[in-house]
């Protein structure tokens, strides 16, 4: 037989240093659950960590433990980061453990990414869905803790800002199981009102456990829902849950909330004023330039001078009666003269004239008038213009 | 004329306001006659006055919801107490 045969411990020995060769193993964190937890009266601390298909044993040696910041349970999910190793005694191959931390935490980070990814797909986030604030808010909704910093801070600078402003709080659950269904409800009451004109939705600063119930999927919609925009203000500055992507403006703190809310008293008298003065300015100056204008009218000569404009019209009769005379025989000295004198001769040449001298007009039944007896013939109709009426007759005889 | 007065007395600030800018921006614009103007400064007028009525009128009212059983009330809300 050419096998090496090997001790018990020559075999340990070997893996153990096969195990320590290896810097994967050197450290490494793992994952898992513990169980059979043992705090040995010594200060070491003793347990395994098992997931679904396998188990190992972990060491939690004192001084490193010291660095522990939390309790140690059954069945608590955990990442323990150490060093694998093989003890040759027992042959028994450990973990042991330089930190840990609770994955809680780590699950928690996990589901936060997944619901942002799924509701920013849905367009929850979209920028074009997020509503103004409007331009001015008389009454307030806030959905927070009743007791805490943050109400008292909206109220101080919201009624700071504008003395006349109004708040209505939702008293709710901040954190715990409750939370979303509560905070849920309060936006739910305050959109049922018809004089909130918008929504602060916060609390204070926190663990993400702590705000977690602000990453809730349900408080993401409902805000999302609301008729009523909402301001975001949750945690400190640098913490951004689900609630503030959703919302229509995100505040750092309760106090910029408010501020973003609420329009100060001053500007909205600053601008009523500074509307007035425009009016005013306005008015005057339409009045100034007509009556500008009034002034450049009767300026001009037209208005001035009225008897300018008969001036012509003398004018242009005295021309008419010229022509008249000189078209006639009779040379007068005078305008009305030749006038009068015109007229006389016009008047002697008028057909209407010579009826009333007793002569009467015949005219055929055309209309046109007889000059020669032969035209006419026996018992043929003629029409006779007198100076006064007319009669038709029929002609017995002729002659010339 | 009335039935005008009677709707300005309902105008919410934001309406007046903003009716108001849209006048003092079409008087500037010189469309209008000296007579239409004149009008415009009347009823602007009115409406800053409606304004300033309004903005001293509000009444500061800080209130808390509590559930009554099965109903919502509305109370004062005393900031002290509560902490």
């Amino acid at each position: 037989m050419d096998r090496m045969t090997v001790t018990v411990t020559q075999l340990n020995e070997y893996v153990k240093d096969s195990l320590a060769e290896n810097p994967v193993f050197s450290d490494i964190t793992v994952s898992g659950e513990i169980s059979g937890l043992k705090l040995h009266s010594s200060g070491h601390i003793y347990f395994s960590l098992k997931d679904a298909g396998a188990v190992i044993r972990c060491a939690f040696f004192k001084p490193q433990n010291f660095s522990l910041n939390f309790k140690l349970a059954d069945g608590m999910k955990v990442l323990a980061r150490g060093r694998v190793t093989l003890y040759v005694r027992d042959g028994q191959y450990q973990l042991n453990v330089a930190s840990m931390q609770k994955d809680g935490v780590g699950e928690l980070y996990l589901r936060f990414e997944q619901l942002k990814a799924k509701l920013a797909k849905e367009g929850l986030f979209d920028p074009a869905h997020k509503r103004s604030l409007p331009s001015f808010v008389k009454k307030i909704g806030v959905v927070t803790s009743p007791t805490g910093a943050v109400i008292r801070d909206i109220i101080h600078v919201a009624t700071r800002r504008f003395p006349g402003i109004s708040i209505v709080l939702a008293p709710v659950q901040v954190q715990g199981e409750d939370a979303p269904r509560s905070i849920c409800t309060g936006i739910a009451y305050l959109n049922d009102r018809q004089d909130v004109d918008v929504l602060i939705v916060g609390r204070g600063g926190g663990s993400i456990e702590d705000l977690w119930g602000f990453n809730d999927e349900a408080v993401a919609r409902a805000i999302y829902n609301s008729r009523i925009p909402v301001i975001s203000a949750v945690g400190h500055e640098t913490d951004f849950t689900i609630a503030d992507f959703v919302a229509d403006m995100r505040a750092p703190t309760p106090s910029a909330a408010a501020e973003l809310a609420v329009t100060e008293m001053s500007q909205l008298v600053g601008l009523l004023e500074r509307l007035q003065v425009r009016l005013e300015n306005n008015a005057t100056q339409q009045v100034r330039e007509n009556h500008l204008k009034l002034q450049r009218l009767s300026a001009s000569s037209a208005l001035a001078r009225p008897e300018m404009l008969l001036d012509v019209y003398h004018q242009r009769t005295d021309h008419a009666a010229r022509r008249l005379e000189l078209s006639g025989e009779a040379v007068l000295n005078g305008g009305e003269q030749h006038l009068k004198a015109v007229s006389a001769k016009l008047y002697a040449l008028n057909p209407l004239a010579v009826l009333a001298r007793g002569y009467a007009v015949v005219t055929d039944t055309e209309g046109i008038n007889i000059l020669d007896a032969a035209r006419l013939l026996p018992k043929s109709t003629v029409n006779i213009t007198f100076a006064k009426g007319r009669a038709s007759a029929q002609i017995e005889k002729t002659e010339q | 004329m009335n039935y005008k007065m009677a709707e300005k007395n309902e105008l919410s600030f934001e309406k007046a306001i903003g009716q108001l800018e849209e006048l003092v921006d079409k008087m500037e614009s010189g469309q209008l006659p000296l007579e239409k103007a004149m009008e415009a400064f009347e009823k602007g007028t009115e409406l800053v006055k409606r304004c300033e009525e309004l903005l001293a009128g509000y009444e500061q009212k800080i209130t808390v919801l509590k559930r009554e059983g099965s109903t919502v009330e509305e109370a004062a809300f005393d900031l002290k107490e509560e902490l």
